[in-house]
């Protein structure tokens, strides 16, 4: 983490803009529904805004952006479990106002356990290899390679093909 | 490619075009409540750091007051500055330690030592939530039963005294590890119990629990309940408990709280079932292989997640 400085309106917007949409899509994987997602997008900026974080590049942005989504959303999920689920035929109604449609293999990511969906998204959308996600998820590399293998069948399993 | 359906599986999803801006205006006022509390903070925590010195300070007076003890492997000091022996600890020999005598320690191995030296040393209310030297766990409020279905010496257990248990793993620290079984859980050494015509009721465990005494390898337990054998292990180390030995043919979470997930595995000719969980401390995993229907199985699991968590 570089060191902290202020953000002015301008780059703060701007740096929303650019990534809002990257981190809503993390917490929607998360917490199934548009709301929470929203919830959790919020108090992924309000880190970066209140805490003065900055980045040294784009890649530390995405990176460090993702990271904070996913580990914002399982504990959000951890508290309130026993008070609040959102089943996936709501998520298909909130996710209809939004206006796209969750397909088969979205619905099949998202109904992973959270420790299935780290890795699947560190590996096939952030496009990180398995000793970075270990590093990133502060895990064992074997501990990932066990997830990713796992991860893999249950997809194989009911989506069909191979995921390598 | 497989690779790219879950890439644009996952672009697909956007958010509603009204709440591009709606939670641009909710961050900055989540920002400006933080930054007021983070302000606040910053009065408070001097004040909590200057009571935490003074606590220190009166904590180490008290001790410099009742004397330095010699807090070897097995000894545990005490306030009124005798040696307590743990003999639940279980090493080879205790350390008995007198201060007066100078450097030398005296190794006294605890089944040979003299029953004045016990006697003058060991304070039993300093360890009464530990048993007695000759290992029953007379002072226990449960029943404590340890490790595995092994061969080892005989522990006395309050409430299930014909249940015998061993210890699996040696002691390599004094942590340990509860594994509550649920209601009704019976000993393997039963043998079947639910079907067996003889008396079983001193195979009963219920409200039992298994205690293991080192928690850095797997430790485990088994246990007969609905008439199906299941294995209860828990670990330190994530890598300990893995998913499957087989083929996952689905999962089903069930317990957020815990991440508590439901594996379905090709066993050969049975599904096997394995609930994985993870506690504040340890990872857990209760398995069947023997054909336990799914439903029963989430049943068992549910009742030892809520007392394993």
């Amino acid at each position: 983490m570089s060191e902290p400085f202020v953000w002015s309106n301008e780059d703060f917007e701007a740096f929303y803009l650019k990534h809002f949409k990257f981190v809503y899509r993390v917490c929607f994987i998360y917490m199934k529904n548009s709301f929470d997602a929203e919830d959790c997008t919020e108090d992924v900026f309000a880190k970066v805004l209140s805490g003065n974080y900055g980045f040294n590049s784009e890649e530390h942005e995405r990176k460090w952006l993702s990271v904070t989504a996913m580990n914002l959303c399982k504990d959000k999920l951890k508290s309130w479990w026993h008070k609040k689920t959102a089943s996936l035929e709501q998520c298909e109604e909130m996710s209809a106002e939004g206006g796209f449609e969750t397909d088969e293999t979205l619905k099949e990511v998202m109904k992973l356990p959270p420790k299935y969906k780290d890795v699947i998204y560190l590996y096939y959308y952030m496009g990180y290899k398995t000793e970075e996600i270990a590093e990133i998820l502060r895990k064992p590399s074997s501990t990932v390679r066990n997830h990713m293998r796992e991860a893999r069948e249950v997809l194989k399993t009911r989506l069909g093909g191979e995921f390598k | 490619m497989t690779d790219e359906r879950i890439i644009n599986a996952i672009d697909r999803i956007e958010p509603e075009i009204s709440a591009q801006r709606r939670m641009y205006d909710n961050i900055l006022k989540k920002a400006e409540a933080k930054t007021k509390t983070v302000s606040a903070l910053r009065i408070v925590k001097p004040l909590a750091s200057a009571a935490a010195c003074v606590c220190l300070v009166i904590a180490a007076a008290m001790l410099f007051k009742f004397g330095a003890t010699d807090f070897e492997n097995t000894a545990s000091g005490g306030a009124d500055g005798n040696i307590h022996v743990d003999a639940y600890a279980e090493p080879e020999a205790a350390y008995f330690n007198d201060n007066d005598a100078g450097e030398e320690m005296v190794a006294i191995n605890a089944d040979e030592a003299s029953a004045d030296i016990l006697e003058t040393e060991f304070n039993a209310a300093a360890v009464t939530a530990a048993p007695s030297a000759d290992k029953s766990y007379s002072g226990a409020a449960e029943s404590v039963l340890k490790g595995t279905v092994e061969d080892a010496d005989a522990v006395e257990v309050e409430g299930a005294p014909s249940a015998v248990w061993a210890a699996e793993n040696p002691l390599d620290d004094d942590v340990y590890v509860s594994l509550v079984l649920p209601d009704g859980a019976v000993s393997p050494d039963s043998e079947n119990a639910p079907e067996a015509s003889y008396d079983i009721s001193e195979y009963d465990l219920t409200g039992a629990t298994a205690s293991a005494e080192s928690i850095q390898e797997l430790t485990s337990v088994d246990f007969v309940y609905g008439g199906h054998f299941y294995t209860l292990s828990a670990s330190k180390e994530e890598d300990e408990i893995s998913a499957a030995e087989g083929e996952i043919i689905d999962l089903q979470e069930i317990d957020l709280g815990t991440q508590a997930v439901i594996y379905s595995i090709d066993g050969g000719d049975v599904i096997s079932f394995k609930a994985l969980w993870s506690g504040e401390i340890y990872y857990y995993a209760l398995s069947n292989t023997d054909g336990a229907e799914k439903d029963n199985f989430i049943d068992v699991s549910a009742k030892v997640i809520e007392n394993n968590r």
